[in-house]
């Protein structure tokens, strides 16, 4: 399982946004992002971010899921987004 | 030079153990690509297994498969897979379904980059692909997608064991062996050296693929016919007096030795003209496309021109409907392409009125035919632009009236840069082809049935975004 303070790095090659959804090119993979995927990645972007410092912005601007833990939510998505080359998890 | 010099399309082929299936297709892929004349710093093979203990020979009864069908099985070791290993390859190939789950499950970003080989075989033959080869997992995955192909080869069952084994190394054979001639037309231009004294061949002509000049040198007992049909075929595109920005030799002989010499100093070889003129049409668009790296944005894209130089591009992946498109609507329409759509920053489109690959009703085989025997319409005398792009989306049950219907900005960028070449290389990457999209009036999904009904939607399209 990914730790609460494993770091999150964009590593995206470009990103576009647009009505808060977001397409990430990385290499030659493009992938089309969620409003919460793209509001991690664009976190991320700002600087290197801890998974439980994601995971509290991102019930800041989309409340706790229902019937799920947050912080399980969260590691899924970065996991997808990881798998797509979009973010790196160290730690 | 575009292509990144020493940068190989790097090929893993994984099996549970690397020393059966996974082992004699590497052996198998290295000599059919050395025979096409692809050197390994173009096309490099290598394999591992998903459980391989590393260090291990090849399985006796697999080695003396690969020798049998004449392939090198020594000096093999076995090797387990690694992140570092799936990271680092273009393509990866595993033997059975269940070995490209295993390996995807375990490595994620194998995802999309990962196939059978059966199903490869299977795919390029209803692809027809004509794209640089590190486009090729991309466009396969599409494809594999939306298709039904054979994850496995019709084998024996396990109980005669040993005719499997062989059906099994005959099937990767037979496959490797397709799989190199497709490659041969579409890797990156490695240039043989010549022999000392050795001077050039005059090309037999010129071609004109987007504003790049491409030349074109016929050898072989067949040149004259081959040089005929080639010009007859390519008729629009041929140019006179055009130094040429890259180069290829395509020699059509009945003698498999004159063809094995003709591969081995990089020229593409084949016993008809047929065949020669099939792959040649690919490897003239991928040479143009490497040629323009960087420099213009080039979709799988069929394009069709109205009276004043509006052009409106028609995106697809290869094998679903650009060919008949074009034929169809190219009768009352400038003939702009039929697979590659090459447009500059400022929307300005470079022709590239290449043979159109059609069925013999009657044969089934597929010909080159020109766009003049065709009698498509000629490009209007005016500079071409671009002014609307549509994907299509036909469907043997679709709407018998056709139906646009509006993508979302990001959702049709998505869409596009699936039939992009060298997305990454385009200076501006993403916010291009945003720029791209909305200058044409954004993208559009066109649903349809029968492409005869497409034509008087052509009117509605041209005026794109003027409208």
């Amino acid at each position: 399982m990914i730790p609460d303070d494993a770091l999150v790095t964009a590593t995206w090659d470009d990103l576009i946004e647009r009505d808060g959804q977001a397409l990430a090119l990385s290499g030659n993979d493009v992938s089309l992002l969620s409003e919460l995927a793209t509001a991690a990645v664009l976190f991320c972007a700002e600087g290197d971010a801890t998974v439980s410092a994601i995971a509290a912005h991102l019930e800041e601007l989309f409340g706790a899921p229902e019937g799920a833990d947050t912080s399980a939510a969260v590691r899924e998505v970065l996991t997808t987004l990881q798998n797509r080359g979009v973010v790196s998890i160290t730690g | 030079m575009p292509w990144e010099s020493g940068t190989a399309f790097r090929v893993l082929i994984v099996d549970a153990g690397n020393q059966g299936r996974s082992a004699v297709g590497e052996r198998l892929l290295r000599r059919h690509l050395a025979l096409n004349g692809i050197p390994a710093d173009v096309i490099r093979v290598t394999s591992a297994g998903l459980n391989a203990d590393d260090g291990l020979r090849m399985d006796v009864g697999a080695a003396a498969q690969v020798e049998r069908l004449g392939g090198n099985a020594h000096g093999f070791r076995t090797r387990s897979v690694s992140a570092a290993m799936v990271e680092a390859a273009t393509m990866l190939i595993c033997g059975t379904w269940w070995e490209r789950e295993e390996l995807c499950i375990r490595y994620p970003r194998a995802r999309g980059r990962a196939f059978t080989l059966s199903e490869i075989a299977h795919l390029y033959e209803e692809l027809a692909v004509a794209a640089p080869i590190f486009d090729h997992p991309r466009l396969l995955d599409s494809r594999l997608r939306s298709s039904e192909v054979p994850d496995d080869f019709d084998l024996p069952p396990w109980e005669e064991f040993e005719e499997r084994i062989v059906a099994v190394c005959d099937a990767i054979d037979e496959a490797t062996r397709w799989i190199a001639e497709i490659w041969a037309s579409m890797v990156p231009h490695h240039p043989q050296p010549k022999a000392d004294g050795e001077e050039a061949a005059e090309p037999t002509c010129t071609l004109d693929a987007f504003g790049v000049a491409v030349a074109i040198t016929c050898g072989g007992s067949a040149h004259e016919a081959l040089s005929i049909a080639g010009k007859r075929a390519w008729g629009r595109c041929v140019v006179e007096d055009r130094e040429a920005e890259a180069d290829l030799t395509i020699v059509v002989d009945p003698d498999p030795d004159v063809l094995a010499d003709a591969r081995l100093t990089g020229a593409l070889a084949y016993q008809d003209v047929d065949t020669a003129l099939h792959h040649l049409s690919s490897a003239v668009t991928v040479r143009a496309i490497e040629a323009r790296v960087g420099q213009l944005i080039m979709m799988h894209a069929a394009g069709l021109a109205g009276p004043d130089g509006s052009v409106v591009g028609f995106v697809a992946p290869s094998g679903t409907g650009k060919t008949t498109l074009s034929r169809t609507l190219g009768a009352h329409y400038g003939y702009v392409t039929d697979e590659t759509l090459a447009v500059a920053p400022d929307l300005t489109v470079l022709p590239y009125a290449k043979p159109l690959s059609v069925i013999d009703a009657l044969t089934h085989v597929k010909e080159q035919w020109g766009a003049d025997s065709l009698d498509l319409a000629p490009l209007p005398d005016a500079p071409l632009r671009l002014t609307r792009l549509v994907i299509l989306d036909r469907r043997e049950n679709g709407p018998s009236t056709p139906v646009l219907t509006r993508l979302g900005h990001l959702e049709g960028i998505a869409m596009l840069a699936e039939q992009l070449s060298y997305l990454s290389k385009i200076p501006g990457q993403l916010h291009a082809l945003s720029d791209l999209v909305d200058a044409v009036g954004g993208l559009s999904l066109l649903t349809y049935r029968d492409v005869k009904t497409v034509l008087p939607l052509m009117p509605v399209l041209l005026a794109g975004s003027r409208r």
